[in-house]
């Protein structure tokens, strides 16, 4: 309810002190918690001015804002300065799998606020040239690469920490015949996309990025990159 | 209402009653609507905004999903295959200004070809550019009955006419313009230098030759701004429809369709279409965010 004075004043009559001094202090008490919801106008009282403007890291590359935080990563140098995945880290054989860092893609982000929801997306492009090592495929267990996606709750300090990829952020990179990368430069190049959207997460650290496991001698990831979304309202 | 009434008395003056009263009047006038002006720039933040006011007021992530779907499923060719249904735990609501945003995802094992002749098999991948579409439609009722998205066709229906196979029957299409949620997906295939069996590239175990020897993800996103009526949305559902090829709009837009193959269109023999062949799907991905206009 609304200031409402609590005494009037009469016209030739002396002005009491007591009394405007209690009409000050039910202005004091309104307007230290005295305010409800039936005082705030109908009309729109909170506009684009009214809220905290964000804030941007440019460290981490991270927007920060009431209604949530974002932050990007990526890497668009050609195949000059490639990531790779290769069965020497992975030493991976048919069937074992193990799942190893790919280095450089990997993006640490701090949420300051518990949001509703994180979304992440990634891209990523690789080439996986064969070579006299690899024999031809012909049944399971063909040659080639596995690429998925981690979302560690933490600061990933060790392989254990990502031996649990989103296997429905898994691509499979296909080997390449070595023919078709030789004088007619015919590489395949993949690009592959995906996004992973995890709910009720806390204000926590969290790491992300690409993870791998490969039978070939190395796939070159020659650009990747990551767009993450939270939303705290 | 920001303003306040304001009343100084001058020394040596009596004092006004009703100015006095006046005043703190007033302040109850203007504390009955307090509006933006009452508000200090950058004073907002989270710990004012109530995290579920009325109606969603203020919220600008109305909604978030995701559900994965592991079923394997091998839809056939020669009609509109449901490849999975997903029930959405909460209805989604659409208000007019809302914008829905999706991304799903398949993952695609297999692919079967009854096409055993390898002439055959490279004169369907090279001329009609063969492949299998895949697209949404939603339960926007909540009685299990599903219908085209907005700017989404599906097969059920012809919209130009003379659009003919070879023997004079009309053939279901998408228009190329009406595929917010489409993805294409190509059929078997081979090297174009391809002389043999070995040269060629497979998925799985079926049929000649194929896009690639291993199984593979492909991702699509949109988005879709309401108008109009406020929609609420319970279920989505994954269909496919293959084998497909894309030919041009005889309606003259200029725009191009995705043709079913369900008869023999580009050669003589009756298996020539692919009508048996199929696609495995081994999971699925749909993620839904819902975020107001403002």
């Amino acid at each position: 309810m609304s200031y409402t004075p609590p005494n009037t004043f009469t016209s030739a009559t002396v002005v009491q002190a007591a009394l405007v001094q209690q009409n000050l202090a039910e202005m004091q008490a309104y307007a230290n918690g005295g305010v409800v919801a039936g005082d705030l106008s109908t009309a729109v009282w909170a506009e684009t001015q009214h809220i905290v403007r964000p804030s941007y890291e440019g460290a981490t590359q991270t927007l920060t804002a009431v209604s949530g935080t974002s932050s990007t990563a990526g890497r668009g140098e050609f195949v000059g300065r490639y990531t790779y995945v290769q069965r020497a880290t992975s030493t991976r054989n048919d069937d074992v799998s193990v799942w190893q860092f790919i280095p450089g893609t990997w993006k640490e982000i701090e949420l300051p606020r518990a949001p509703k929801a994180l979304l992440v997306q990634f891209s990523f492009s690789g080439t996986t040239p064969s070579d006299a090592t690899v024999a031809t495929g012909t049944g399971m267990g063909f040659p080639g690469t596995d690429v998925s996606l981690v979302m560690f709750p933490g600061r990933v300090d060790d392989t254990s920490d990502i031996q649990s990829p989103s296997l429905m952020a898994e691509h499979r990179l296909q080997a390449e015949d070595a023919a078709d990368i030789g004088a007619d430069g015919q590489a395949r190049r993949d690009h592959q996309s995906g996004f992973q959207l995890v709910e009720g997460v806390g204000n926590t650290l969290w790491s992300i990025g690409l993870v791998g496991r490969s039978t070939m001698p190395n796939t070159r990831i020659w650009r990747w990159s990551v767009a993450i979304e939270s939303w705290t309202v | 209402m920001s303003g306040l009434p304001s009343y100084r008395a001058s020394p040596g003056d009596l004092v006004s009653a009703s100015a006095t009263n006046s005043l703190f009047a007033g302040v109850g006038v203007s504390t009955s609507a307090l509006d933006s002006n009452n508000v200090r720039a950058q004073s907002i933040d989270l710990g004012q905004v109530a995290p579920v006011p009325a109606a969603n007021a203020g919220i600008v992530t109305r909604y978030a999903s995701q559900n994965n779907v592991t079923a394997s499923t091998s839809p056939a060719s020669t009609a509109s295959r449901t490849v999975a249904t997903v029930t959405l735990g909460t209805p989604m609501s659409l208000r007019p200004g809302d914008v829905w945003r999706c991304y799903y995802s398949l993952r695609i094992t297999d692919q079967g070809s009854s096409v055993t002749n390898l002439a055959d098999l490279e004169t369907m991948v090279e001329r009609p550019g063969a492949g299998w579409v895949f697209w949404l439609m939603w339960d926007i009722g909540g009685s299990g009955t599903y219908t085209d998205i907005p700017g989404q066709d599906s097969f059920s229906t012809s919209h130009y006419s003379g659009v003919n196979d070879n023997a004079g029957s009309a053939i279901p299409h998408i228009r190329t313009s009406q595929t917010l949620t489409s993805m294409v997906f190509p059929h078997v295939s081979v090297t174009p230098a391809g002389t043999s069996v070995n040269a060629h590239q497979y998925v799985g175990t079926t049929g000649l030759g194929s896009f690639i020897n291993r199984p593979v993800r492909r991702s699509r996103a949109f988005h879709y701004k309401r108008t109009g009526t406020t929609a609420t949305v319970y279920g989505l559902r994954i269909m496919a429809r293959g084998v497909v090829s894309l030919g041009r709009d005889p309606g003259g837009s200029g725009g191009g369709l995705l043709f079913v193959r369900d008869t023999a269109m580009y050669g003589t023999d009756p298996t020539f279409g692919g009508a048996a062949d199929n696609i495995t799907v081994d999971n699925a991905r749909v993620i839904n965010l819902v975020q107001a206009e403002q």
